[in-house]
């Protein structure tokens, strides 16, 4: 970096548009997310940067309610999260991996499964974040 | 008394390890400067010093010391800290950002794009250390 330090962005800017181009899919098609959550920003800047609404805009996003499953566009992190549930120690992003195909399993809680759950996105960030930008992108589908 | 008010008690603040590639960035500092390395084979400027250019891996970096001028890039106010201090990056007048801490003001006043200006404060042991206050 050599101070030349930028915080608003993570490394899904990178990880995100290659993965939605592979898998065929766009952000407004995923019907669940499990995000990685170590903070509530980071949270933020990974909706921004993996396009589910516009840069700047991933605050208003969530107070709008849209990760609440059954409410919401983007159904989220509906095991609770690292930051409600538990964060294995490195391994919080395995834990995003579990959640996503409990959901297209149709074995999430029942208060939180999304109805017909069929395309579902993981994604977790590693190191410092925003200057560290370790970041990687799973799309699953359910046949 | 609100939190982010100076608490009473001094803050301690830890003294910097110093080794063969940072020692006249440190003992600058005891004079009284803020130095950075610039690049005379491409030109960039750096921060943290390295002898080795973080932009062209070239190993022509010389020292440069700055205006001490700055603005706020972006800030967090530690207030579960036994005395709460404000951690910062600061973008010089030079053009790096660097990782510092906001003194000498009312910790609730910060702003995003506050002019500043460079101070020291003395770690425990006496090494001087680069901060920043508003202009």
């Amino acid at each position: 970096m050599g101070g030349k330090v930028d915080l608003t962005y993570s490394g899904a800017v990178w990880s995100g548009p290659p993965a939605f181009a592979e898998a065929g899919v766009k952000p407004s098609d995923m019907k669940y997310a499990s995000i990685y959550d170590s903070f509530t920003i980071t949270v933020i800047m990974q909706l921004e940067d993996l396009g589910f609404c516009e840069k700047g805009q991933g605050g208003r996003f969530v107070s709008d309610g849209n990760l609440i499953s059954g409410e919401g566009k983007l159904p989220f992190n509906t095991d609770g999260g690292g930051l409600c549930n538990n964060h294995p120690s490195n391994r919080g992003g395995l834990t995003k991996v579990l959640e996503a195909v409990r959901q297209l399993r149709g074995e999430a809680h029942p208060a939180v499964q999304v109805k017909n759950c069929d395309l579902a996105l993981a994604h977790g960030t590693g190191g410092s974040l925003g200057t560290r930008h370790n970041a990687a992108t799973v799309i699953m589908e359910r046949e | 008394m609100a939190q982010g008010q100076a608490a009473a008690g001094e803050r301690k603040i830890t003294p910097p390890p110093v080794n063969v590639e940072t020692q006249e960035f440190w003992d600058a500092a005891s004079q009284g400067k803020l130095l950075v390395k610039k690049c005379t084979s491409c030109g960039e400027v750096h921060f943290y010093p390295r002898n080795i250019c973080p932009f062209c891996f070239s190993e022509k970096t010389e020292w440069q010391e700055t205006s001490g001028r700055g603005t706020i890039y972006t800030y967090s106010v530690m207030r579960r800290a036994p005395v709460p201090y404000a951690i910062a990056y600061v973008e010089l007048a030079e053009g790096p950002r660097i990782m510092t801490n906001i003194v000498d003001c009312d910790l609730n006043a910060i702003k995003v794009g506050q002019a500043v200006r460079l101070v020291f404060k003395a770690s425990e042991g006496g090494q001087q250390v680069p901060m920043f206050a508003p202009a």
